[in-house]
C-alpha cells in the first residue's frame, strides 16, 4: 500500500516537473497553426527526457549526490563555470516567464492589468518556498495541476473532425503551404520546453532532499516513466484544444487569453475557473522548481550547504540565492516585457543551452567510479545517444531558425 | 583531428549553413508575403479572437466576463498597433485602414455586449465578426 | 601518517580524485570545495600536499582570465574577496566520493560571507526550524 502511495506521489511530482509556461505556450502555438502536426515532436522530448531524469535518478539514488554536483568533478571548474553561467541564465530567464505567467493567470481572472500582481506573486513564491515543506509544494501543486486535463477533456464538447486529427498525429512534414524554418522553429521550441535544462538540477536535488535510495530505484523509475509520458499528454492536451478550435479560424495565438479560449468554448464559466486555476498552480509550481534550481546550481557548484532540509540559517548562502533570483526575476517581469516573449526567449536560451545539461549527464551515469552496478545499460545508452544528438542538432539550429523566421512570424 | 580534417569539417559546415539560410530565406519570402499582406493577417487574427470570445460569452453559464475582457483588450491593443502600423506605411491602403477600424469597433462593441450581458448585440456581433473575416480572407489570398 | 597507505588507498590522483571534490564535514554540513591543493618542497625534493584550500579566492587561481574577473567580481559584490581556507591534511578524515573533513576543519573553514549572510538570514522568522 505503501509503496502505490509513493508510486503516486511521484508521478504527480514528475508531471508536475514536466508541464509549465512553456509547455502550455508552445503547444497552444503550435496546435493553432500545424494542428498535432508537431506530436512526434512531443513524443521524442518525452523520450528524451524520461531517459536522462532516469539517468539522473540513478546517479541520486546509487551516490546520494545531485548531478550538478558530480558536474564540476567531471567537467573541471572551468568548463563546468561556463555551464553553470549559461544554464543559471536560462533558468533565471525561466522563473520570470511562469512568475510573470502566474500574474497573467491572475489578470485573466480579475480583469486587473499584470504588472499590478507580479509583486504580489513573487512575495507569496518566496514565503512558500521559506514556510513550506518541500514535499507538500511537490504534491498539492503536483495535484492541482492535473486539472489542465480539462484541455484534453475539452476536444470531445468542441466536435472534432477526428480524422483530421489522426491525420496530423501522423505527419512529421510541414502541411502544404507552411514554410519549413517556420515548422522547424516550432519544433525546436516544442522540444526545449519539454527538455527544459531545469527540469534535470530540480529532478535530481529533489532526490537528494526526498532521500532516494538504490532500494525505491523501481518506484522512481515508474514514477518518471509514468508521469513524464502523463505530463507531455496534457501538453498534447492544449494543442489538440487550439487544433480544433482556433486552427480552423487562421488565428495566430499570442497571449495566455487565446490559448484559453477553447476551453470557454466547450465548458463555459466552469470550464474557465477550471482552466485558470490549473494555470495557476502549474506555474506556481514550475516557478518554484526553477527558484530552488538557481539556488541547487550555485550551490553544488562551490560546495556549499544547500537544500530545504538543512536549518535555513546553516544554508545562508543558498537562500540567499534563491531569493535573489526570485528579486531579478521580478525585476524583469516588472518592466512589462510580455510574459509570453519572456517565455520565448527563454525557450531558444534552453535550446542553446541543452547539450551542457545532458552531456555531463550521459557521462556521469556511464562512470562505475560513482555508480558502480548501477550504470547505464546498453538500451538506456542508445536512448541517450540519440537523444543527445537530437539535443545538439536543436542548440545549433535554435538561433539561425529564430532569426531567419523572426520568432516564428 | 588533423588540420586538414579540421579544415574541411569546417568548410562543409559553412555550406551547410549558407544552403539553410538560402532556403530558409526563400521558403519565407515566398510564404510571409508584403508587409500589407502581414497587417491583414494580424487583423484577421484579432478578429477571429473576438469571434470566439463572442462564442464563448454565449455558452451557457456563460465564460466570465472579465476573462474574456482581457482577452479583446488584448486584441483591441494589437490592432491600434496595426491601425497606427498602417498609417506608416508608403502608398495607399485606404481599403485595409477601413477594414481594420471595422475590427476595431467590432471588439468594442463584443467587449459592451459582454459586460452587458446581451446575448442578442453579442449575437450580432459574432455575425459581424464572421463577414469582417471573410472580408479580411478575401483580401489576400495566403488567407 | 603512512605514506604508503593513506585512508586506504596507496596512491591518489590529484587532479580527478580530489581537486574539485566535496568537502563534507560529519552530520552531512557541507563545507566547501577542494578548489586548490597547498603543496610542499619536501627537503628530499617530492612534492607533499601539506592542506586543502577552499575559497573562491583560491578557485581564482585555477581559472583563466575572463572566469577569473568574473569570479572577483562576484567576490567584491558579496562582501568579498576573502582569504581563502586551509584544512590541513592532518583533519581529513576519510576520502570517498567526498573528502571528510573534522567537524572543527569544518567549521573553521566556514565561509565569512555565509557567517555574514547567517545573521542576516536567523533574523528572518523561521530561519531557526529545522529542516523539512
Amino acid at each position: 500500500m505503501k509503496k502505490y502511495l509513493a508510486l503516486t506521489l511521484g508521478v504527480l511530482t514528475a508531471i508536475g516537473g514536466f508541464v509549465d509556461i512553456g509547455d502550455i505556450v508552445t503547444n497552444a502555438e503550435a496546435g493553432a497553426r500545424f494542428g498535432l502536426g508537431l506530436t512526434w515532436v512531443v513524443v521524442l522530448g518525452v523520450i528524451g527526457i524520461c531517459a536522462y531524469a532516469e539517468m539522473s535518478g540513478r546517479i541520486v539514488a546509487a551516490t546520494g549526490r545531485p548531478v550538478y554536483d558530480v558536474i564540476r568533478e567531471r567537467l573541471g571548474p572551468r568548463a563546468a563555470l561556463f555551464n553553470l553561467i549559461a544554464s543559471f541564465i536560462v533558468t533565471l530567464l525561466t522563473l520570470a516567464a511562469q512568475i510573470g505567467g502566474v500574474a497573467v493567470a491572475i489578470q485573466l481572472a480579475s480583469g486587473i492589468p499584470h504588472v499590478v500582481w507580479v509583486a504580489p506573486v513573487a512575495i507569496g513564491l518566496w514565503i512558500l518556498m521559506w514556510r513550506v515543506k518541500f514535499e507538500k509544494i511537490e504534491r498539492i501543486l503536483g495535484l492541482a495541476g492535473l486539472t489542465i486535463a480539462v484541455f484534453a477533456v475539452s476536444i470531445w464538447w468542441l466536435d472534432p473532425d477526428w480524422s483530421a486529427l489522426s491525420g496530423q498525429v501522423m505527419s512529421i512534414t510541414p502541411p502544404p503551404g507552411e514554410p519549413v524554418p517556420t515548422y522547424l522553429y516550432y519544433a525546436v521550441t516544442l522540444f526545449a520546453a519539454a527538455m527544459t535544462p531545469y527540469e534535470v538540477f530540480f529532478f535530481s536535488s529533489g532526490g537528494v532532499e526526498e532521500r532516494w535510495t538504490v532500494k525505491q530505484l523501481g518506484i522512481q523509475r515508474a514514477n518518471v516513466l509514468i508521469g513524464f509520458p502523463l505530463g507531455g499528454l496534457l501538453s498534447l492536451g492544449i494543442a489538440a484544444a487550439a487544433a480544433v478550435a482556433i486552427l480552423p479560424l487562421g488565428m495566430e495565438v499570442e497571449t495566455l487569453g487565446q490559448v484559453v479560449l477553447p476551453i470557454g468554448l466547450a465548458f463555459g464559466l466552469a470550464g474557465m475557473i477550471v482552466v485558470l486555476f490549473g494555470f495557476f498552480t502549474v506555474m506556481v509550481g514550475a516557478a518554484f522548481e526553477t527558484a530552488m534550481s538557481c539556488g541547487y546550481m550555485l550551490a553544488q557548484y562551490f560546495g556549499w550547504q544547500w537544500g530545504k532540509r538543512k536549518q535555513p540559517k546553516r544554508a545562508a548562502r543558498f537562500h540567499a540565492v534563491v531569493a535573489g533570483s526570485v528579486l531579478l526575476a521580478f525585476l524583469i517581469v516588472q518592466t512589462g516585457v510580455d510574459p509570453v516573449m519572456i517565455t520565448e526567449v527563454s525557450l531558444i536560451g534552453s535550446a542553446v543551452a541543452l547539450p551542457l545539461t545532458y552531456l555531463p549527464v550521459l557521462i556521469v551515469a556511464n562512470d562505475r567510479q560513482y555508480l558502480g552496478d548501477h550504470v547505464n545499460g546498453r538500451f538506456g545508452n542508445a536512448v541517450g545517444l540519440v537523444t543527445l544528438l537530437v539535443v545538439l542538432i536543436a542548440a545549433v539550429a535554435a538561433i539561425p531558425l529564430m532569426i531567419a523566421t523572426g520568432m516564428g512570424a | 583531428m588533423g588540420t586538414g580534417t579540421r579544415s574541411r569539417l569546417h568548410r562543409l559546415a559553412a555550406v551547410f549553413a549558407l544552403a539553410l539560410s538560402l532556403a530558409a530565406c526563400s521558403s519565407l519570402a515566398a510564404s510571409t508575403g508584403t508587409k500589407e499582406d502581414q497587417l491583414t493577417a494580424v487583423t484577421h487574427s484579432q478578429v477571429q479572437t473576438a469571434r470566439l470570445a463572442a462564442e464563448a460569452g454565449l455558452e451557457d453559464p456563460p465564460a466570465p466576463a472579465v476573462t474574456l475582457t482581457v482577452v479583446l483588450d488584448d486584441a483591441r491593443t494589437e490592432l491600434v498597433g496595426t491601425q497606427e502600423d498602417l498609417a506608416k506605411l508608403p502608398g495607399d491602403h485606404e481599403d485595409l485602414a477601413g477594414l481594420v477600424e471595422d475590427a476595431i469597433a467590432l471588439v468594442d462593441r463584443t467587449a459592451t455586449a459582454i459586460e452587458d450581458g446581451d446575448r442578442p448585440a453579442l449575437r450580432e456581433a459574432l455575425r459581424q465578426a464572421e463577414a469582417l473575416a471573410t472580408a479580411l480572407e478575401d483580401r489576400s489570398e495566403k488567407l | 601518517m603512512s605514506w604508503i597507505e593513506w585512508h586506504g588507498r596507496d596512491r591518489i590522483d590529484l587532479g580527478t580524485q580530489m581537486l574539485d571534490r566535496q568537502i563534507t564535514a560529519p552530520e552531512a554540513v557541507h563545507v566547501g570545495k577542494v578548489d586548490d591543493l597547498e603543496l610542499h618542497f619536501r627537503e628530499d625534493g617530492a612534492l607533499e600536499v601539506t592542506a586543502l584550500l577552499v575559497g573562491a579566492s583560491a578557485l581564482c587561481r585555477r581559472m583563466p582570465s575572463p572566469a577569473r574577473g568574473l569570479l572577483r567580481l562576484a567576490m567584491r559584490l558579496t562582501g568579498g574577496p576573502h582569504p581563502e581556507r586551509r584544512i590541513g591534511l592532518a583533519h581529513v578524515v576519510d576520502v570517498k566520493s567526498d573528502v571528510e573533513v573534522t567537524a572543527e576543519a569544518g567549521e573553521s573553514a566556514t565561509s565569512p560571507t555565509e557567517r555574514q549572510l547567517r545573521k542576516f538570514v536567523s533574523r528572518i522568522p523561521g530561519a531557526g526550524r529545522e529542516g523539512s
